[in-house]
């Protein structure tokens, strides 16, 4: 299945970018994995309507459905599988990454790496386990500035080269 | 894949999405919600069975919990699971009547003019309100004097091998006993663009109203004999199609995730017409080719399991193929009717209370058909609004010009062998 656009996150970054794509004429997917989970600081309509607005454009919003694969080529991204739709291709010239950080999956802390759990591009983080926290529980907390490593255009990187035709938007991207 | 078994209730993050989500805590406040009926729940009744608060059976099992649970948790598999072992009481006979759909459409399709007489009657529905505590405002649905099974080995099967694809159609209990016309329309379809269609060796209900009404066992039955066709079917290379949103959900994800029947080796190959056909125009091994003077504003209506499995858009974007067509897309929400829970008198009025989102916007939209893949939203809706609703690919059936479909479709397999 063919769009102009594929947006991985259905929340407060992804979202809107497809809903401003989709306004412009592009034909946009947004792959969803579940409700937004900041409810606790956000009503939860607002994301309803949020979804609305962009189905009322003709936007295709895939509820509960993740991405599993990505098909690379070249430093492109050609195509994603999702859990729900087995092996049907969803093909796009334009990706967006917009899974947030570690509280919606976006980001994913092991023991010794952190991991982008999606594609798993390059992630910009720093030390070991212990250095990832400070144990001031008010003071800045060292990983919530971990995040994929971006270019100066947007573009995550895999092993270590740019993926030209995807974006990083929102709080997985870096900010080390 | 047992959603015990992977503990994946305690990943509840306590964020009450779902509850927001729950068309039936809308409007019941009798029931405790998915995320105390779910993960929260679980955890006392896994100390004691006695926990068990007889409220889940308010549950439509819709799963709307389930799409909006960021931390993916089962809610709905879990409350499903509860219901199944720990309600302390053993079915009615009305349950039991309307769990066994094949059984009850056998008998009702033999003496099918009487039966479609008798539910009509005004007596005959009130004796059922009064005896059974099925509600008399609910219209029937007729039961066909000609099953489609019958239909199909008279006027059907025949010809089918002479096609050079084959495919197995699933057709479930409501077409093969209420609505043959549908399976009649795929077929037409299907060998319109060059598919030869197949019954299953044996065929049995997918066991979701089985399910819902506390008969795990007769399930547990239904799940091994259908598993065991569909497997032949795909060992001879044809995958199963089905027309119907809940049978599909129910025999790729209930069968793992309530009954605990393994099919990973055959889940790949259980799919919706809509989706293979779409998949097949989109890869261009089929073509179609419609009427040009098919003109219908259509609103579509999102079953709840079609959108558990993520589907819709199959269905969806094959009915916008149809150049005649002005679609409407309507906001997804559950219609209320949840398989049989609608029939039932205690429940009856909840059903209409959950629906009325839905069939407010239906009245707004002012389409000349409703058009939704579940045939229990099709029974409610059409009762509910008065709006008629077909099957999308009973749509397609009207929209396309079948021979020009089947001539371009034959052009296409010689030129390209």
């Amino acid at each position: 299945m063919k769009f102009d656009a594929i947006i991985i996150g259905g929340g407060h970054s992804g979202l809107p970018r497809a809903t401003e794509l989709q306004r412009s004429g592009r034909r946009c997917l947004v792959v969803c994995a579940g409700e937004s989970p900041r409810r606790f600081v956000e009503p939860v309509w607002s994301q309803k309507e949020a979804r609305r607005a962009f189905e009322a454009l003709g936007g295709t919003f895939l509820m509960g459905d993740s991405v599993v694969r990505g098909l690379f080529t070249d430093h492109r991204l050609m195509a994603v599988q999702t859990a729900n739709h087995g092996r049907t291709r969803f093909e796009a010239p334009l990706f967006y990454l917009a899974t947030g950080s570690f509280f919606s999956g976006g980001l994913v802390a092991t023991h010794d790496a952190i991991l982008e759990p999606v594609f798993g591009l390059d992630v910009d983080y720093v030390g070991g386990h212990a250095d990832w926290v400070s144990p001031d529980f008010y003071a800045d907390q060292p990983f919530m500035r971990f995040g994929v490593r971006v270019d100066e255009a947007g573009h995550p990187f895999l092993n270590g080269q740019p993926i030209e035709n995807l974006y990083a938007i929102g709080s997985v991207v870096s900010r080390l | 894949m047992n959603p015990r078994g992977d503990q994946t209730f305690e990943r509840c993050m306590k964020c009450t999405i779902c509850n927001d989500y729950c068309p039936m805590l809308a409007v019941n406040p009798l029931f405790p919600g998915p995320k105390s009926a779910g993960p929260d729940g679980e955890r006392y009744r896994l100390k004691d069975g006695r926990f068990f608060d007889n409220n889940l059976k308010y549950c439509l099992n819709c799963k709307r919990c389930e799409l909006a649970c960021p931390s993916g948790v089962h809610i709905a598999d879990l409350v499903q699971l509860a219901r199944l072992e720990k309600a302390p009481t053993y079915p009615s006979l009305r349950n039991a009547m309307l769990g066994s759909t094949d059984l009850v459409g056998r008998l009702a399709t033999t003496f099918a003019p009487l039966a479609n007489g008798a539910l009509k009657s005004e007596f005959v529905q009130d004796a059922l309100d009064h005896s059974l505590g099925v509600d008399a405002h609910r219209t029937f649905p007729d039961y066909a004097e000609q099953t489609f099974v019958r239909w199909y080995k008279k006027e059907a099967a025949d010809r089918q091998k002479s096609y050079p694809q084959q495919v197995s159609y699933f057709h479930g209990c409501y077409v093969n006993y209420n609505f043959p016309e549908l399976g009649r329309d795929l077929v037409r379809v299907l060998n319109a663009v060059g598919v030869g269609v197949r019954l299953l060796e044996r065929e049995r209900c997918c066991g979701v109203a089985l399910l819902a009404n506390g008969m795990k066992k007769s399930a547990l039955r239904h799940a091994s004999a259908n598993l065991k066709s569909i497997r032949a079917s795909l060992a001879e290379d044809r995958p199963v199609l089905l027309t119907g949103s809940t049978c599909t959900l129910t025999l790729r994800d209930e069968y793992p995730n309530v009954l605990g029947v393994d099919n990973s080796d055959v889940k790949e190959g259980i799919t919706l017409a809509t989706r293979w056909l779409y998949e097949a125009v989109d890869a261009g091994r089929i073509k179609l080719v419609f009427r040009p003077d098919f003109a219908r504003r259509i609103a579509y209506h999102a079953p709840c399991h079609l959108e558990k499995l993520g589907w819709t858009l199959y269905s969806t974007e094959l009915l916008k193929m149809i150049p005649g067509v002005d679609f409407v897309m309507l906001d997804s929400a559950c219609c209320g009717m949840a398989g049989t829970f609608g029939f039932k008198k205690e429940y009856y009025h909840y059903a209409q209370e959950v629906g009325e989102k839905l069939f407010k916007s239906i009245r707004e939209a002012k389409p000349d058909i409703v058009a939704t893949d579940c045939e229990t939203c099709k029974w409610q809706i059409e009762m509910s609004t008065g709006f008629e609703v077909a099957h999308p690919i009973s749509l397609l059936a009207d929209a396309l010009d079948l021979p020009a479909t089947k001539e371009a479709n034959e052009k296409g397999s010689t030129a390209s062998s």
